[in-house]
């Protein structure tokens, strides 16, 4: 082994066992995303995995792993290779390992060996802390990788022998209140090999970096950056699904051509344009009715993005204004504090709730039925506490240097407010908005209370808010039936079609197809806010900063 | 690239260059009246001299006052530093070139007779011209003109030297068997000339003076400050 | 004449060692230090109260217009707190309690009824850290007389074409010449103000300041966050701006305040008021023995 002799500073070239042991930390990553694809079948545990049976191969590759790993710490300890471990692998990896082990033997001494609830808890306490103490007593070299490498080896030689087989099930006898569940391998094997990696890789970064302090903290960085890799694949792999089990509904019967869309008249003054869309889009341009070969969601759409400006237009000014009150016109004091609260329980309020407000206090007030503007207020005030908090923060943000400076120069309160304190605290209220946007054109518990109706209805009947204000010689003097119409939005149409069954009726055949299709149409809205959203932030902030 | 900056303090510094230039020239204007009294015997150029020393120590003081407050407000380092400390010292070898055209002017009240044994005139015409080189140096801020103020020193010594001898050789060689009164007058005049050659070497010693110490303003040099 | 060197001036400076005695004396003294011209703003008897601490105690001078006032003293001593007072930004404080008299031009600033937008645009302040808007360069310098209503380039007074770009733009050129920046920034005046550097920033919030034309400006240690070449061109800004206003300067640096100022108040611990005279007089040869120890260092 070309072992480098390194100064303690310059560190030599890599040397064969850091190699190796690099080598066991991208295949302890590897193994962890294969068991993350078991556990959603991507991987299957009853099927092949390269050539051989799933758990088999897994089973030879922990066993392999498991090896290493015990061979990393026989050699540091043997000071074949010059390490630097401490005097103990410390109290958190011995918890974590009594756990581990005391629950593997919890389950073998029970079930295996037939032993009986005391015999398994006496069984998993033992092993429990045989391995903590094999953890916590020797050195950090040995206690780290021995239990990982056993952990590994006994999980892969269980594979491997078949003594858990694609077939594998268990049904634990004593399970309390005579319910009976059933562990399958599909399910179980998956987290034995995700937990087996992750300490196996964890140990081998420990190796690969000498044990010492920067063994730890190789350590340490492979665990959190396999955590952020597994948060990002999962939200990949999330919209990856919604796109694709959506893009073939919603595409469907897509025509580009002159004159093959729907005809929109433009009215301007007196004069009136007929504009034919080139690009005719079933899915996103029709509702549904008996004409119409593909069902739309065309009135949902519209409905989401009423709701989504409705809810703005009511939360922005409202919570602006709030927001300025209580940060540069109160006193910070008891009454703030105790608005602080109230606005943060406010957020953290479920939906329902507000849906019930809604139906019991706005739903009477506009029209006999449920109605969209009962929609846009009550999603509204969800959005309210969300700006209040962030355009506080983002006031509060604004160096008090910039209101000395308009002071000194004899401007008053409120026009330093509008013309210093808001322009700098608006990109910090931008972004409030694009989250609580993205929160609230999802809900639908409010919208089944205030607003939902109609969900299958003709293209023609959507609500056509911006032709049809009227005054009125009576308060409120304008009015506009169109807003106190029930109507869809997207999550309502979803929840119609997925969970009421009613799309058959609407000309609907492939119900769960509609339903992704919907999925991702609404995706895409809350995308196409995002980025209005974004693009404005980046307005603003431009015009803060020099470029 | 760098623009100026501390105007103030800059014009500050040009009228110290400008106020010892000044005093200079006024001790050099003494100077010259008080050997033109020695040479002709004129009384009132005599007693203006005398009274003008006063106007002399005033100017000293004012420009002392503002060296001070340079120092005290301004901070001057460096060459500007060099540049005061310096302007300070010639200052008052220039207030001593004033007393001493002074004293000359004193000679030339009490003598009744010009002296022109030895050519006083051509002495103090040599030591003023030593001053007046120097206070050019200082001025323009030449130090090959200072070491030329210094080499030139020697010669004015050697010369005042000479002069001084033939003034005693002359005394014990003549007049003797004279009467008291005789012998008095001659020892005054005697004594008097001696003291004037010793007052305009003393000013060549001062020209020295400011040129040493405006070489070592400019170069950092003591070399002329033995 | 005597050939010795004149003596220095040595002046019958009280040899006891500090007390409160010998102060007194020195205060009464000197408590009529009078100067020639006008006393833009004088302030007698000034007491400042943040909640318990007395940060001011009984101070009392009288500032003479287009000049150079410093105030100098250690950390903590109440220059600066005396120096919000003459604009009644300590207003904005609200442990702050403030009694006494400050006039301005013999109006009296803390009685009811004072207008505090005109007052602070008669009485300018800068600040010590740079402080310009993010927004640009124009902007910032019209932003004073804008909001006050002396100059209107909105949108609605241009379609009108009634709006005062060209007063704007000739006020921003006068303001950032008088600040010794315009050659700098002529050519970018719409850029944003934070691209400045430190200096140009400070230059910016001066010529800021005096775009609303006031007649007293208010700086407190304007130089302190700056590199030395930056700190050369503001003081000779502020030489340059005393011949037509009335300049207060707070300064941590004593030689600063040697160099610029054309009188000096000595502030030492407590917030009292020591001593204030010429500039020349309290670094060549002050009166009192806690203001001599100040200026050479002694203690700070």
């Amino acid at each position: 082994m070309a072992g480098a002799t390194d100064s303690s500073v310059v560190r030599g070239d890599t040397s064969t066992y850091e190699t190796v042991a690099a080598v066991t930390v991208g295949l302890a990553a590897v193994l962890f995303f294969l068991g993350l694809a078991a556990t959603v079948e991507l991987v299957s545990i009853t099927g092949t995995l390269a050539g051989l049976p799933t758990l088999t191969t897994l089973g030879l590759l922990l066993v392999c792993m498991g090896l290493a790993v015990a061979g990393f710490g026989l050699v540091s300890y043997r000071g074949i290779f010059p390490t630097d471990p401490r005097a103990s692998a410390g109290l958190v990896a011995a918890g974590l390992f009594a756990g581990l082990w005391g629950l593997i033997g919890a389950l073998v001494f029970t079930e295996t060996l037939g032993l009986g609830l005391l015999g398994g808890l006496g069984g998993g306490l033992g092993l429990g802390a045989v391995a903590f103490f094999a953890t916590a007593l020797p050195r950090e070299d040995v206690g780290s990788t021995l239990p990982a490498g056993a952990l590994a080896a006994f999980f892969g030689l269980v594979f491997l022998l078949g003594i858990v087989g694609p077939e594998w099930s268990w049904s634990p006898a004593n399970f309390p209140d005579s319910q009976s569940v059933t562990f399958f391998a599909r399910s179980v094997a998956p987290f034995a090999v995700m937990a087996s990696s992750l300490v196996v890789g964890w140990a081998a970064a420990k190796a690969y970096g000498g044990f010492g302090a920067r063994g730890r903290h190789l350590g340490a960085y492979l665990l959190v950056y396999l955590n952020a890799v597994a948060i990002i694949a999962i939200l990949v792999a999330l919209v990856a699904f919604v796109v694709f089990k959506g893009f073939g509904p919603v595409t469907e019967g897509i025509e580009v051509g002159l004159g093959v869309g729907p005809t929109t008249t433009i009215g301007l003054l007196g004069f009136s344009v007929d504009v034919v869309w080139p690009v005719f889009w079933p899915f996103l341009m029709n509702g549904a009715s008996l004409f119409t070969d593909i069902t739309g969601v065309f009135p949902a759409i519209v409905g989401t993005a009423w709701l989504v400006v409705g809810a703005v237009v009511l939360a922005v000014p409202l919570g602006v204004g709030a927001a300025i009150f209580l940060t540069e016109y109160a006193e910070q004091g008891r009454f703030t504090n105790v608005v602080e609260v109230a606005t943060n329980a406010l957020w953290s309020t479920p939906s329902i709730v507000f849906g019930l407000f809604g139906a019991a206090f706005l739903v009477p007030r506009f029209a006999p039925q449920k109605s969209l503007i009962a929609g846009m207020i009550t999603l509204g005030f969800m959005l309210l506490p969300l700006v209040v908090i962030t355009a506080r923060e983002a006031m509060i943000a604004v160096p008090d240097e910039y209101r000395d400076a308009s002071a000194a120069l004899g401007v008053s309160r409120w026009q330093t407010i509008r013309s210093v304190v808001l322009p700098a605290a608006m990109p910090g209220v931008v972004t409030g908005v694009i989250l609580g946007v993205g929160r609230i054109a999802g809900e639908t518990a409010p919208l089944l209370l205030t607003m939902g109706g109609g969900s299958f209805v003709e293209a023609g009947r959507r609500a056509k808010v911006l032709g049809n204000f009227q005054l009125s010689l009576s308060p409120p003097f304008v009015t506009n039936p169109e807003l106190t119409q029930a109507t869809t939005a997207l999550p309502y149409q979803l929840w119609q079609v997925v969970l009421t069954g009613t799309g058959q009726t609407a000309g609907v055949d492939d119900v769960t197809a509609f339903g992704w299709g919907t999925a991702l149409v609404l995706l895409g809205v809350v995308l196409a806010f995002y980025a209005v959203g974004i693009a404005t932030r980046q307005y603003f902030r431009s015009k803060l900063t020099y470029e | 690239m760098i623009a100026v900056t501390r105007e103030g303090y800059r014009a500050a510094l040009d009228d110290l260059r400008t106020g010892v230039r000044g005093l200079g020239d006024d001790a050099l204007a003494q100077l010259d009246d008080g050997l033109t009294a020695l040479a002709t015997g004129d009384d009132d150029l005599a007693e203006d001299v005398i009274d003008g020393d006063a106007g002399i120590n005033d100017r000293y003081l004012d420009l002392e006052g503002d060296c001070v407050d340079l120092l005290a407000l301004q901070q001057p380092v460096a060459s500007d530093l060099r540049f005061v400390a310096a302007s300070f010292k010639i200052l008052t070898d220039l207030e001593r070139v004033g007393d001493l055209a002074t004293n000359l002017g004193r000679y030339a009240l009490a003598t009744e007779r010009p002296a022109d044994e030895v050519d006083v005139q051509a002495i103090g015409a040599d030591a003023r011209d030593q001053v007046a080189a120097a206070l050019d140096a200082y001025e323009a801020g030449d130090a090959e003109a200072c070491r030329a103020v210094a080499a030139g020193d020697d010669e004015l010594d050697a010369h005042c030297q000479r002069a001084s001898e033939r003034v005693v050789r002359d005394l014990l060689e003549g007049e003797a068997g004279a009467d008291s009164w005789a012998v008095e007058r001659v020892l005054d005049d005697v004594s008097r000339l001696l003291l004037t050659i010793r007052d305009l070497e003393r000013v060549g010693d001062h020209g020295v003076n400011v040129a040493a110490r405006t070489l070592y303003m400019l170069d950092n040099d003591p070399e002329l400050l033995y | 004449m005597s050939e010795t060197e004149p003596q220095a001036e040595s002046t019958a400076r009280s040899s006891e060692t500090t007390t409160g005695e010998t102060d007194e004396r020195i205060r009464e003294e000197w408590s009529d230090y009078s100067f020639e011209g006008e006393a833009k703003l004088a302030v007698e008897d000034l007491d400042v109260h943040y909640g318990d601490d007395h940060a001011l105690k009984g101070v009392s001078m009288d500032i003479p217009e287009e000049s150079v006032t410093a105030l100098i003293g250690p950390s903590g001593c109440g220059k600066s707190t005396y120096l919000r007072c003459l604009n009644r930004m300590n207003d904005r404080i609200k442990a702050a309690s403030i009694d006494g008299s400050v006039q301005l031009d013999g109006e009296e600033i803390y009685q009811d009824g004072v207008d505090l937008v005109e007052l602070r645009k008669e009485v300018g302040m800068v600040f010590q850290a740079p402080n310009p808007f993010p927004k640009s360069i124009r902007d910032n310098i019209t932003y004073g007389p804008r909001k006050h209503g002396d100059l209107d380039t909105g949108l609605l007074a241009r379609l009108t074409g009634r709006d005062d770009s060209d007063d704007a733009d000739a006020l921003v050129q006068r303001a950032l010449e008088q600040a010794a920046i315009w050659d700098e920034v002529e050519d970018r005046l719409d850029d944003n103000a934070m691209g400045l550097s430190g200096g140009q920033q400070q230059r910016l919030c001066i010529a800021r300041c005096l775009a609303v034309d006031p007649d007293v400006i208010l700086m407190d240690e304007p130089a302190s966050a700056l590199d030395p070449v930056a700190t050369s061109k503001i003081e000779d800004l502020i030489e340059e701006l005393a011949e037509d206003y009335t300049v207060v300067v707070v300064t941590h640096n004593m030689q600063q305040a040697a160099r610029i100022s054309d009188q000096t108040a000595v502030f030492l611990t407590g917030g009292e008021l020591v001593e204030y005279d010429d500039t020349e007089k309290i670094f060549e040869n002050p009166e009192s023995q806690r203001v001599e120890d100040y200026v050479t260092g002694k203690f700070g």
